[in-house]
């Protein structure tokens, strides 16, 4: 049963314009801010709708909590995390295996991210709104925000929202120091090899099938131009890529990165002023099974979030081919969480583009078509995972495909897409669907 | 209100939130890690309902009953099954050390469905549905977080 009804009573809520950065290894030392604000600049220039137009803006960055606890606010654990995740094994600074932890850190210097930074872009943007909130839900924070903003909008509370994501490569954000069930394995490389392995032993998918997912994002990350730069990686080459865990190899990891992208989101009325062809949010599941990993492990095997967030969201939306209602058949392309090889079978399972335990398979076919109906612009391990950001590129991305104007990585006159960002091992995830 | 009672360990009486800077705060945790830092895992126990309250946390997430760290007895270990297993590649000198075991993580299910991400060493590497003993727990040396060991029981066991 869905749990969102305020399209039937509010009308609808649009993507009117939208502004991306490209993703970097941070080594210019730009600050959060900055890189925020070029997105913002990049949206609003052409647009028809002036920056005094809105009336709310939303700042997703996954390292505002980590930052409360620098600041006296200490989450669980986070005063007395070890620094020991240096791993001589896996920190040469090529992403996966750096240290991204945050704990004991000295306090961020001024302009690497302070808190407030919602109030601090609406400042810096010149834009005096009402609502100035930030969003941290780690690596969902992104599409986590353009909720909220979609929920101001469709409430009335707001007439027009900007929605900004952004993150540093160093972010504090990429580990809950909460989660001590964990115990010394808290980072992420843990809990996806723990997946890989289950997933593989369950299905019986091989090393050569995960490895076509990396292979294809590389592939199609070399036509977007905000892609964290890369090499054309092949499947040999992620499977003599080092080795992490006995599960994981460095390829199979999204990779840390600096980042932002913004996009507006204005009522219908607002939408249709601003904008020919607005993209219609039409349904919205969120689904959190709890913050720890361990808890909604399950077997290892699926992603329950993911499954009832796609299910809430595909109820929401009106219509369907055919008056058999709207179903993920419906929908033309799609961006999904695939923060490690393993995650794009999990999902594409979930959201039910493909049966149970035959994710895989189609991750192959896909990589032998050299398809773009998942992850056009490369995913999370082609484009990179900057966290805050991560969430409103993906609606970025399927804003721009269903323009038709994603240029080299367009995919086949899409209609209706699909974005699916996840938090924490899986434990909670947002979809959205999107129409033009 | 009867919040003092939710910190008080069973059979001593004794109450947390004394237990150093490591703390991270003074209720069922404070208590829990105390006695983790000795070596004993005792198990967080909702006094309303009876269930198992993992991770520690000060109110029951079933019922918001208060809750109780159970003892163990010292000679009776925790026992689970491996719900999933990887090799950790990454210690000094490779996979396998000097000792001849490789050393693995594993997400295992303990007594009362309690779920832990454990370190385990082992010559070959164990199946997943393998029981396994809580062979130590404690506080990473240098003031980190929580560190759980198991081993892999003989066969006899995994049979039984």
């Amino acid at each position: 049963m869905a749990r969102w009804r305020w399209c039937e009573m509010h009308g609808r809520v649009g993507i009117v314009g939208c502004g991306t950065t490209p993703f970097t290894d941070g080594k210019d030392g730009r600050n959060l801010e900055s890189v925020m604000l070029d997105s913002v600049k990049n949206l609003f220039e052409g647009a028809t709708c002036g920056r005094d137009k809105v009336d709310a803006v939303f700042v997703a960055n996954a390292a505002s909590g980590a930052l409360g606890a620098v600041d006296g606010g200490a989450p669980q654990g986070a005063q007395r995390e070890p620094h020991e995740r240096k791993r001589s094994d896996a920190g040469d600074g090529d992403g996966a295996g750096d240290c991204d932890c945050g704990a004991n850190r000295d306090p961020p210097a001024r302009g690497s991210g302070s808190g407030y930074m919602a109030a601090i872009l609406a400042e810096l943007a010149g834009i005096r709104p009402g609502a100035a909130h930030t969003v941290e839900s780690l690596c969902s924070s992104g599409t986590n925000a353009i909720v909220s903003a979609y929920a101001h909008v469709a409430s009335g509370l707001a007439d027009v929202a900007l929605v900004s994501g952004a993150e540093l490569r160093d972010t504090a954000g990429s580990v809950l120091q909460w989660d001590d069930s964990r115990g010394q394995f808290k980072r992420p490389i843990f809990w996806a090899s723990l997946f890989t392995a289950g997933y593989k032993r369950a299905f019986g998918v091989s090393d050569d099938d995960l490895a076509a997912v990396p292979a294809r994002a590389y592939h199609n990350a070399r036509a977007n131009p905000d892609a964290l730069p890369s090499k054309p990686y092949t499947i040999q080459d992620v499977k003599e890529s080092r080795l992490l865990t006995g599960d994981l190899r460095l390829l199979d990891c999204s990779r840390p990165c600096t980042g932002a992208a913004s996009i507006l989101l204005a009522s219908e009325d607002a939408a249709r002023r601003y904008c020919d062809a607005p993209v219609w949010i039409s349904g919205i599941g969120q689904s959190t099974t709890s913050a720890g990993f361990a808890k909604s492990s399950g077997d290892l095997a699926r992603i329950e979030s993911a499954a009832q967030a796609c299910r809430d969201a595909l109820s929401m939306v009106q219509g369907g081919q055919d008056g058999r209602g709207f179903g993920i058949r419906d929908v033309d392309v799609a961006e999904i969480h695939d923060a490690f090889s393993v995650c794009e079978p999990m999902i594409l399972e979930a959201l039910g583009l493909a049966k149970t335990g035959r994710g895989a398979d189609l991750s192959v076919e896909m990589y032998e078509t050299r398809s773009r109906r998942i992850n056009p612009r490369g995913g999370l391990i082609g484009s990179g995972h900057p966290l805050g950001a991560t969430g409103v590129a993906q609606a970025a991305e399927i804003a721009q495909q269903l323009w038709c104007e994603a240029h080299g990585r367009q995919a086949d006159c899409p209609q209706t897409g699909l974005v699916h960002n996840m938090s924490a091992a899986g434990t909670s995830s947002t979809v959205l669907v999107m129409q033009t | 209100m009867t919040g003092r009672r939710a910190y008080r360990r069973d059979g001593d009486g004794s109450s947390g939130g004394s237990h150093g800077p490591d703390s991270r705060n003074d209720g069922i945790a404070a208590s829990f890690e105390a006695a983790l830092r000795q070596g004993a895992f005792e198990i967080p126990v909702c006094d309303a309902c009876h269930s198992a309250v993992w991770p520690p946390s000060d109110f029951c997430s079933r019922c918001l009953g208060t809750v109780s760290l159970r003892g163990t007895d010292p000679g009776l270990q925790m026992r689970g099954r491996i719900v999933g297993v990887s090799e950790d590649t990454g210690r000094a000198g490779g996979a396998r050390g000097a000792d001849g075991m490789m050393r693995f993580f594993c997400l295992v299910e303990l007594d009362q469905k309690i779920r832990v991400v454990a370190g385990l060493s082992s010559v070959t590497r164990p199946d997943a549905g393998s029981r396994v003993v809580l062979r130590s727990c404690g506080l990473s040396p240098n003031g980190g977080g929580y560190m759980f060991e198991v081993g892999v029981l003989p066969d006899a066991a995994n049979s039984s």
